[in-house]
C-alpha cells in the first residue's frame, strides 16, 4: 500500500478548509441529496462529501457507510486531494497504491472507486465528491462528465453556504 | 456553430436538470434551453425552432402531453417530427395509450439516471468528439 500522500501546499490547503467552518457540522440536505444522486446514478452502494483533514478523512455527506470519519493515510480520497484530475480506480486489488489497503482487504471492500476533487476558487482541493463499491467498473468520458458536474454542484453548496445562503434550487 | 443543435429540456428536479444541462454541454455540440415549469415552455417553444425536446411527465404529466400534441399538429414552432424523449414514471393506460400516438423516439422511466438522457440525446445532438475524452474535471 502506498499511504496517501501530503501534498506539498497541505497547510495552505488546510487553513482554505477550515475557512469553510464546515468541519464536524451536522449533516445537510444540500450534500446529502448529491451524494445520494451519486451513488444512484453510478449503481455504487457507497458515496461521500469527503473533507480531508490533517490525520483524518470527515464526511460531510454519506450514503452507505457508517463512521463519519477514517484515518487520511489509508484514505482513497487522501490520495485525490493531490490533484486536480480525477482518481479512478476500477479494481484497487490491481492497483499497486491499493492492493493491500485495508479497505480493499476488508470483508466488504472497496474495489471501484470514483472521486472528483473538490477544487475551491482558491486552487487548493477541499475533498473530493467519490463514490465506491465492492465490484470492479469503468468508468468512461459519460460517466466522468457527469461525476464533475455533480462535484461542482457540491463546490458550489461549499460556497454558498460559506456565504451563508440557502441551497442553491 | 453550424452543427449545434438547440434542445428543451422541461425538468422540475433541480439537481437533475441541472446535471443533465451541464454534463451534455461538455459531451455534445448542443445548447439546452431549461425550465422546471410548463408554463415557461408553452412560450419557449413559441419563441424558438428547437431540433429536440426533453419532457418530464410530473404532476401526471398532462402538461407535456399537451404541448406534445400541439407540437404534432405543427402548432408551434419546432418541426412537427421534432424529437422528443419523455421522462416519467409508468403512466396510466389512458396516458400510456396517447403516448403511443405521438411518435416519442424514447420513454426514460423514472428514476431516471442522467447516463439515459444523454444516451437518448445521442439522436438529438452530434457528439462533442474532441472534448468527450477530456472531460475530466
Amino acid at each position: 500500500m502506498i499511504p496517501a500522500p501530503i501534498p506539498a501546499d497541505d497547510a495552505e490547503r488546510l487553513a482554505a478548509l477550515r475557512q469553510l467552518l464546515i468541519l464536524d457540522t451536522p449533516p445537510e440536505q444540500r450534500f446529502d441529496r448529491i451524494v445520494e444522486f451519486a451513488t444512484r446514478e453510478f449503481d455504487q452502494p457507497k458515496g461521500t462529501v469527503t473533507l480531508v483533514d490533517e490525520n483524518r478523512q470527515w464526511f460531510k455527506a454519506r450514503v452507505g457507510v457508517e463512521p463519519c470519519e477514517t484515518d487520511r493515510a489509508t484514505s482513497f480520497c487522501g490520495h485525490a486531494v493531490t490533484s486536480h484530475d480525477f482518481l479512478v480506480v476500477e479494481d484497487a486489488r490491481q492497483d499497486e497504491r491499493f492492493h493491500d489497503n485495508p479497505w480493499v482487504t476488508a470483508a466488504d471492500p472497496i474495489v471501484f472507486y470514483a472521486g472528483a476533487p473538490l477544487v475551491l476558487p482558491s486552487g487548493h482541493v477541499a475533498g473530493t465528491l467519490c463514490v465506491y463499491g465492492p465490484e470492479p467498473r469503468s468508468f468512461d468520458a459519460m460517466d466522468r462528465a457527469i461525476l464533475g458536474t455533480l462535484r461542482d454542484l457540491c463546490v458550489e453548496e461549499l460556497l454558498a453556504r460559506q456565504r451563508g445562503e440557502a441551497t442553491l434550487g | 456553430m453550424a452543427d449545434t443543435r438547440r434542445i428543451l429540456l422541461v425538468e422540475p428536479d433541480y439537481l437533475l436538470r441541472r446535471t443533465v444541462v451541464t454534463a451534455a454541454r461538455g459531451l455534445f455540440a448542443v445548447e439546452i434551453d431549461e425550465t422546471s415549469r410548463y408554463e415557461n415552455a408553452q412560450a419557449m417553444v413559441q419563441q424558438h425552432r428547437y431540433d429536440g425536446l426533453l419532457l418530464a411527465l410530473d404532476d401526471g404529466g398532462d402538461q407535456a402531453l399537451a404541448l406534445l400534441q400541439q407540437l404534432r399538429a405543427g402548432a408551434l414552432l419546432p418541426a412537427h417530427d421534432s424529437p422528443v424523449v419523455l421522462m416519467g414514471y409508468d403512466p396510466d393506460r389512458r396516458r400510456a395509450e396517447i403516448i403511443q400516438t405521438l411518435g416519442v423516439q424514447r420513454f426514460v422511466m423514472k428514476p431516471v439516471k442522467v447516463r439515459h438522457i444523454l444516451e437518448s440525446l445521442v439522436q438529438m445532438a452530434p457528439l462533442r468528439a474532441a472534448r468527450t475524452s477530456s472531460v475530466a474535471g
